[in-house]
């Protein structure tokens, strides 16, 4: 069982804000999600290094130069300053 | 036969052979999207600056410098893909307004070649869906089943495909979004090998999952289009080197003495719809007559994928989606109702979140957040990363004995739409056969092969080995369907 306190720690966590009337639902889904996938659980794999992508090829790690045009990135900032965007003030102190 | 019923190489042809203008096609495509009751689209270019476009090809034709096999011709985008020239919604509140400052690499290439982005198309928010219900936009229709949904979370993409609004489109498959929205609504749905097609522009739902997909209603159009977006990218890490196959160098192809992996519990799983099961296994009798022999193969439990599945690509969410705060990206709500227990900046993030985040996307960030917990990671995502691996091991061992694996796309045919848009486990299981090739990485596609009694479309889905896309798209398009 998912208790209140859990699912509230949960929220915050996550940043979202889960109303009481919504607390029963939210937990009876995530109960039900987590019960399906007990599965995982009752099953045992065998403890291997994860290589999901060793299909693809190995690249070198050089630096390239992505954006040799960089006023081109700038040119839709409202403002700019020192090749840093420059936003509003959002929350006063 | 109508100009919008046409396939991309018939509109090249028709163009070549100057029969119709791009100006008169793109017009008349704009028109039908306009009319049209499907809501497949969430932004559509406007006219003036489609003619535009569509003029510069026509000059460029009749000057014979063309840019290549797509020029003038339109093609729709999954709206998680980043265009300069359309917004870029995702399908969510918070993103209704954004305008990318710059275009997906996808975009770059088909503009390099004179293709026209003619809209961007609806989908499940953030692409987290089966039904295409989850978008803020609202729902899309499915053209081949009148109230039924076309299956998603790329909808828009296979309703506009489908319903004839466009010859190709864009999609994204997680886990199925290009597959299963394909399967249900009777085109064929591409989902190359993880790594084939650069991310760079795609908006991040799961990132060791996210792939993006082509949906049309023919194989050539899917291999002229992969030809040219499959290209290399340094601006996404997982994009392959190694060359797209050229359609020039399909040749002829021929099902003969090739072997078809079948795993037969896949027939029986709870919830299969009958008629799937029946068309499916008919259609794989059939290839017998071409000379292909299907043997009996051992897939991964399904319902293990699935749980494998839901587990990593919620984890991904929760921490792809945490940037859309109302700061650092996204529409922000006015604060308000401030408490004493949290900082103004919690509550601006929580507020924001809450006010423009749907209600499945929060659903998959809480469980997400859930399985990432100390104390829960153990035992759901680092089990589930275990289960991935031998997922992965087991389907290259069969593949190195058989030369495809078939799996229905979809355990159900189009249902209607607000059906399980309330029941989260019963929407998750529509991904049932589709997720265990996400989570393994290898190319795979749907094809419609035929219909329920109800006349819903069905798809068959066949994998292939890693970068085999070549032969993938050969072998779908010489397999047995309805009317070939």
């Amino acid at each position: 069982m998912i208790s209140a306190k859990e699912l509230h720690d949960l929220a915050y966590l996550a940043k979202i804000r889960v109303t009481e009337e919504q607390q029963a639902h939210s937990a009876q889904d995530l109960e039900m999600m987590l019960q399906y996938f007990g599965c995982l659980q009752k099953t045992s794999f065998q403890l291997e290094q994860p290589n999901f992508f060793s299909h693809l090829l190995g690249r070198k790690d050089i630096a390239i130069d992505l954006y040799p045009n960089q006023s081109q990135i700038w040119k839709n900032a409202v403002h700019t300053k020192d090749s840093y965007f420059v936003v509003p003030k959002i929350l006063e102190k | 036969m109508e100009i919008w019923e046409y396939s991309a190489t018939q509109l090249r042809q028709s163009l070549d052979n100057k029969e119709f203008s791009s100006q008169e096609l793109i017009k008349t495509l704009l028109q039908r999207i306009d009319q049209s009751k499907l809501n497949a689209f969430i932004s559509v270019l406007d006219l003036e600056n489609a003619q535009e476009q569509a003029y510069a090809s026509d000059e460029r034709r009749s000057k014979g410098t063309s840019l290549g096999f797509w020029d003038g011709l339109p093609i729709a985008v999954k709206d998680n893909i980043c265009t300069a020239c359309l917004r870029t919604t995702s399908g969510s509140k918070i993103l209704k307004d954004f305008v990318s400052p710059y275009d997906a690499h996808v975009i770059e290439m088909i503009k390099q070649q004179g293709g026209i982005v003619i809209g961007k198309t609806n989908l499940d928010e953030f692409a987290m869906g089966s039904s295409g219900e989850y978008s803020y936009f609202g729902p899309t229709q499915n053209p081949c089943c009148i109230g039924a949904s076309p299956g998603g979370s790329s909808s828009g993409s296979a309703a506009a495909v489908s319903g004839c609004l466009v010859p190709i489109a864009l999609g994204s498959d997680t886990g199925g979004s290009v597959r299963q929205p394909a399967s249900m609504t009777g085109i064929f749905g591409l989902k190359p090998t993880y790594g084939r097609i650069s991310r760079f522009g795609l908006v991040a739902f799961a990132s060791s999952l996210d792939q993006i997909g082509i949906l049309g209603r023919n194989i050539a159009d899917i291999a002229h289009l992969l030809e040219i977006i499959a290209t290399p990218d340094p601006r996404d890490a997982t994009c392959t080197l190694q060359k797209a196959p050229s359609y020039d160098d399909f040749l002829a192809w021929s099902w003969n003495g090739k072997t078809i992996g079948v795993a037969e519990n896949y027939f029986h799983e709870p919830g299969i719809h009958p008629d799937i099961a029946s068309v499916c296994k008919k259609s794989l009798d059939a290839t017998h007559t071409l000379g292909a022999k299907v043997v009996t193969i051992e897939l991964p439990e399904p319902g293990i994928a699935l749980s494998t599945y839901y587990v990593i690509a919620s984890a991904e969410a929760s921490s792809n989606l945490a940037r859309y705060d109302g700061i650092r990206y996204g529409s922000q709500a006015p604060l308000q109702n401030l408490t004493k227990d949290e900082s103004p900046l919690t509550e601006l993030y929580m507020q924001t979140r809450n006010l423009f985040l749907g209600q499945e996307v929060k659903r998959r960030i809480l469980l997400g957040t859930y399985v990432l917990c100390e104390g829960y990671a153990r035992s759901y995502y680092q089990k589930a990363q275990q289960a991935r691996q031998s997922i992965r091991n087991q389907i290259n061992t069969i593949l190195e004995k058989v030369d495809y694996i078939a799996t229905p796309t979809s355990p159900i045919p189009a249902f209607q739409i607000g059906e399980k848009v309330h029941d989260p486990m019963r929407m998750y299981l529509c991904d049932l056969f589709t997720v265990m090739f996400s989570l393994s990485g290898h190319p795979a596609i749907s094809m419609p092969i035929g219909f329920t009694q109800q006349n819903a479309p069905i798809g068959l889905q066949l994998i292939g080995k890693f970068f085999a896309e070549k032969d993938l798209l050969q072998a779908a398009d010489s397999f047995p369907q309805p009317g070939k």
